[in-house]
């Protein structure tokens, strides 16, 4: 029950949870994130570095605070209230309250079955970190209530569970469930949610109660706000549907379009979406700061009244929060540990949805000719931080302290596309239907990923163009860069037989004899730590092309073509298969001076300013 | 003589200063061709001798530019900074083409000459107006975006939706816009008005602001029919100019002469404007 008056959740919830492991287990942590927002001192408040999204938080009232407590919990009968306590097993962080543990009486066996009935009840806060409330009666319920770990096993083989304290840099991991859920409110709150809604009744106090039934999500999240305008649509068996502010309302086939075309290309192209809904939120601008986010079923965006069409930046975000769906929703991954299985694979399919939508290379804005396709405003994420080479991609979120984005999002984006570029587009494909087929309603691991990877590459016979653990070792775990370039063409003519031969009488003196042969010498260097092989085109001066394959593993190397005619150009990966190489300008040389691309950029420049010029001082 | 016949005589006088606006194009094309030398060697040096530029033939291209930047960003730099410096230059020579734009119009002459004498005979009182207007602009600019700033914040804080934030910015932008065609007009006003009898600054702009004010609608509406004008030209031709895909350097070389058609017919626009401008001040004279 939400109260709108004091922004308080009131709750009882029934859990039923299954032992499938073969081990007995003695204990049961919660998440209790809003816990997170109790105070300053909580784990999630210290790494936030005095504010939340921009926003300082060392003036909020008491009101403003929030907070969860089970005021009641029974495991199989047996009554823990007042036995449990909070647990910090990250960093030992006592003032932190984001997971409660409860010590077992009784023991769960393998197979058991254990039945958990709490009562809880939550302050929710003014909006931190995507939960909480907004005034005018805008909520964002989401991770609120107390959930339990993930009971897993570990890379060493024993059962454990999986349940780490609320950090600024990490999200969510949590296991399938079924959810009924049953929320009563103010009636005239619009609600949205995860799952479906399954019935709703007005009650005599004024408020109403809807039921929603959500199967095989790995978490429940729901808004509510009275002023929410509701479109719905459907794809094939998906009901979609749409939550905006009436400001916003004329976006919404906007949205529609986008969201209808990432369900087509990810069924197509990873694997079927399996959930009969999707309900996207666009939060109004004082909710602003509870947009951007994936739960189940539920997405939330990010919109402003005026959104040019030629700036797809909404589309987009629409799309990455979908292919949340399938990387961590379906594909469950484990947000805090491995950041980059979820955002860096759903960055990948932003772009590849962006480009496969817009069928053009300006997918991400067209606007008066400034022109940037999504997976290349990805890529100068990565390759614009101040140093690429700042930290692995491979780390748990918490250990991330700068370059998040670049990092996680970008540079494993431009790393999958890097390695599309080295197995093929169509292989990339089998590769990834083949990870969702085995992984969906699982929890892959990196490792997993890795190894399904290698697996493919060896039944595929493609180990010629890829050193999967080659490859991972250097892009997913290392941190050095890929940079190649080319350093020179100079030309000789390589005379023989001139000059004295033989000795005393016998010396003869041979002429140097026209030569028609030019060895043209073509010098490439690698730069960058990284090994990745790579194909160099070199063009003779009448057109005439020939591809090599370099292996990448010297820093420096020497081509020599003896032939009538000079090699004139030289490109390393000229179908730019190694998307993730740090500089493309240094992939290319020609011989001759290539003035008219440079002659058009200056006239331009000279054109824009001097209408600039014009426009600001024509009276002054 | 009415404003329509201020106009109709402004466009056909501005017209017949071909010299007028080709001077104006080349004094402008001064200062912007540094920053044009400037783009030149930063594409030059790394990578003029390279495949990859020619991508640049087919339009804009992020990855191009984006690793430029992030590789040779001292060239963007300099670009950047030879930006801002052209920008000032112009602004201290800008008195001078008026002068020369004004004395040419005052005295009916298209001849360079002509144009060079009044340039600087002028250039000094110009400046002294150039920089009241500019403050002018400042100060009215501030107090708006004060205001703004105020307002938005207000509305923010008691409205669900941006719309009115929104209709906010757009009152202020048209407020500064009708400020603008006053002061514009009193800027082009108090030159001619200090050009013909006046001689002096102060009481030059003084009777040029008096002049706007008496008749605040007339030159809103021909500033905003200019201002209109000038955009509507400006935008057409250069979705015009956008059409040549320039493929090669045939296409590269048309593309330029059209730009340089543009150019000329702006500064074309501006005689007009001003000459317009004269012909209200004239009848005010009368």
């Amino acid at each position: 029950m939400l109260d709108d008056n004091t922004k308080c959740l009131e709750a009882s919830q029934k859990i039923i949870w299954i032992n499938h492991s073969d081990t007995t287990i003695n204990n049961l942590p919660f998440y209790m994130y809003f816990n997170s927002f109790k105070n300053s001192e909580s784990t999630f408040m210290r790494s936030a570095e005095g504010n939340i999204f921009g926003n300082d938080f060392s003036k909020r009232t008491k009101e403003e605070w929030g907070w969860i407590e089970i005021t009641k919990i029974s495991i199989d009968g047996i009554d823990y209230s007042n036995k449990g306590h909070y647990v910090q097993y990250d960093d030992q962080n006592e003032f932190d309250e984001s997971v409660f543990e409860i010590p077992l009486e009784e023991n769960i066996d393998p197979g058991d079955t254990i039945y958990i009935d709490l009562n809880f009840e939550a302050k929710i806060p003014l909006i931190f970190a995507r939960a909480g409330y907004q005034r005018e009666s805008f909520y964002n319920i989401v991770h609120w209530f107390p959930q339990l770990g993930v009971w897993e096993k570990s890379s060493e083989g024993s059962w454990q569970w999986n349940c780490h304290q609320f950090f600024r840099r990490t999200e969510f991991f949590a296991e399938f469930g079924n959810y009924d859920v049953e929320i009563t409110l103010d009636d005239k709150l619009v609600v949205g949610a995860s799952g479906c809604k399954i019935s709703e009744k007005k009650n005599q106090d004024g408020t109403k109660t809807l039921l929603f039934h959500g199967e095989d999500i790995i978490d429940f999240a729901w808004c509510a706000y009275p002023h929410f305008k509701v479109y719905e649509d459907q794809w094939e068996h998906v009901h979609i549907r749409i939550l905006i502010p009436p400001e916003h309302e004329h976006l919404h086939p906007r949205i529609i379009k986008a969201l209808k075309h990432g369900l087509a290309y990810m069924t197509e192209n990873v694997g079927p979406y399996p959930y009969n809904t999707i309900t996207v939120m666009d939060p109004p601008l004082l909710g602003l700061n509870a947009g951007f986010m994936e739960y189940p079923t539920f997405i939330t965006i990010g919109s402003f009244a005026i959104f040019p069409k030629g700036i797809r930046t909404l589309e987009s975000l629409v799309l990455h929060e979908f292919a949340h769906q399938y990387f961590m929703g379906i594909v469950a991954t484990n947000e805090k540990e491995e950041p980059w299985m979820d955002e860096g694979f759903v960055t990948y399919y932003e772009d590849k949805i962006m480009e496969d939508m817009c069928q053009c290379k300006s997918s991400l804005i067209n606007l008066l000719g400034y022109k940037v396709n999504n997976s290349s405003f990805t890529r100068q994420e990565y390759t614009s931080l101040t140093n690429p080479s700042t930290g692995s991609i491979a780390r748990p979120g918490w250990e991330h302290k700068e370059a998040f984005k670049g990092i996680i999002y970008a540079k494993t984006a431009t790393m999958l596309k890097t390695l599309e570029g080295l197995l093929g587009s169509q292989n990339m494909k089998n590769l990834i239907q083949g990870y969702y087929k085995k992984y969906k309603f699982k929890h892959p691991e990196g490792a997993d990923f890795k190894n399904l990877t290698k697996a493919f590459v060896n039944s595929n016979n493609l180990s010629e163009d890829i050193n999967v653990d080659r490859f991972f070792s250097q892009l997913l775990e290392g941190t050095e860069v890929c940079d190649y370039s080319v350093g020179s063409i100079t030309y000789f003519r390589n005379h023989k037989n001139i000059g004295w031969f033989g000795q005393y009488k016998n010396k003869i003196f041979k002429k140097a004899t026209p030569n028609e042969l030019i060895t043209s010498k073509v010098v490439l260097h690698r730069k960058g730590g990284v090994v990745l092989p790579v194909n160099i085109r070199f063009v003779y001066q009448d057109g005439t092309e020939i591809i090599e394959r370099w292996s990448g593993e010297e820093n420096y190397i020497e081509y020599f073509f003896e032939n009538t005619k000079k090699i004139t150009c030289v490109e390393i990966d000229p179908d730019q298969k190694i998307y993730i190489d740090l500089d493309f300008t240094n992939n290319s040389m020609t011989s001759y001076h290539n003035t008219t691309p440079i002659l058009k950029a200056a006239s331009k420049g000279v054109y824009w300013f001097s209408q600039a010029l014009q426009s600001m001082f024509f009276t002054l | 003589m009415n404003l329509k016949r201020a106009i109709i005589q402004g466009i056909k006088e501005g017209l017949s200063f071909p010299k007028l606006s080709l001077i104006l194009v080349f004094s402008i094309l001064i200062f912007t061709s540094f920053v044009g030398l400037s783009i030149w060697s930063w594409f030059d040096y790394p990578i003029g001798h390279t495949s990859y530029i020619s991508k640049l033939l087919q339009g804009y291209d992020h990855d191009l530019f984006q690793d430029l930047i992030n590789n040779q960003g001292a060239g963007y730099h300099i670009v950047s900074k030879l930006v801002f410096w052209s920008i000032i230059l112009y602004w201290i020579f800008t008195p001078f083409l008026n002068g020369g734009l004004v004395g040419n119009l005052l005295d009916e002459k298209d001849n360079f000459t002509n144009f060079l004498k009044n340039g600087s005979h002028h250039y000094f009182p110009f400046l002294r107006i150039s920089i009241l207007f500019i403050l002018l602009h400042i100060f009215i600019l501030l107090i708006l975006s004060a205001i703004a700033f105020f307002a938005i914040n207000w509305s923010l804080t008691y409205f669900i939706s941006e719309l009115p934030a929104l209709y906010i910015i757009a009152l202020a932008v048209f407020i500064y816009t009708i400020f603008c065609m006053w002061l514009i007009a009193a800027a082009i006003l108090s030159k001619f008005i200090y050009s013909n009898d006046v001689g002096k600054v102060g009481p030059s702009v003084k009777s040029a602001f008096c002049m706007v004010f008496s008749q605040k609608t007339k030159f809103f509406i021909v500033g905003t029919i200019f201002l209109l004008i000038g955009l509507g030209f400006g935008i057409g031709l250069n979705l015009l100019v956008n059409l040549i895909i320039e493929k090669n350097l045939a296409f590269v070389i048309l593309a330029i002469l059209c730009q340089f058609f543009i150019l000329y017919f702006r500064s074309t626009i501006r005689i007009i404007f001003y000459s317009t401008y004269k012909y209200l001040f004239l009848q005010q004279e009368i």
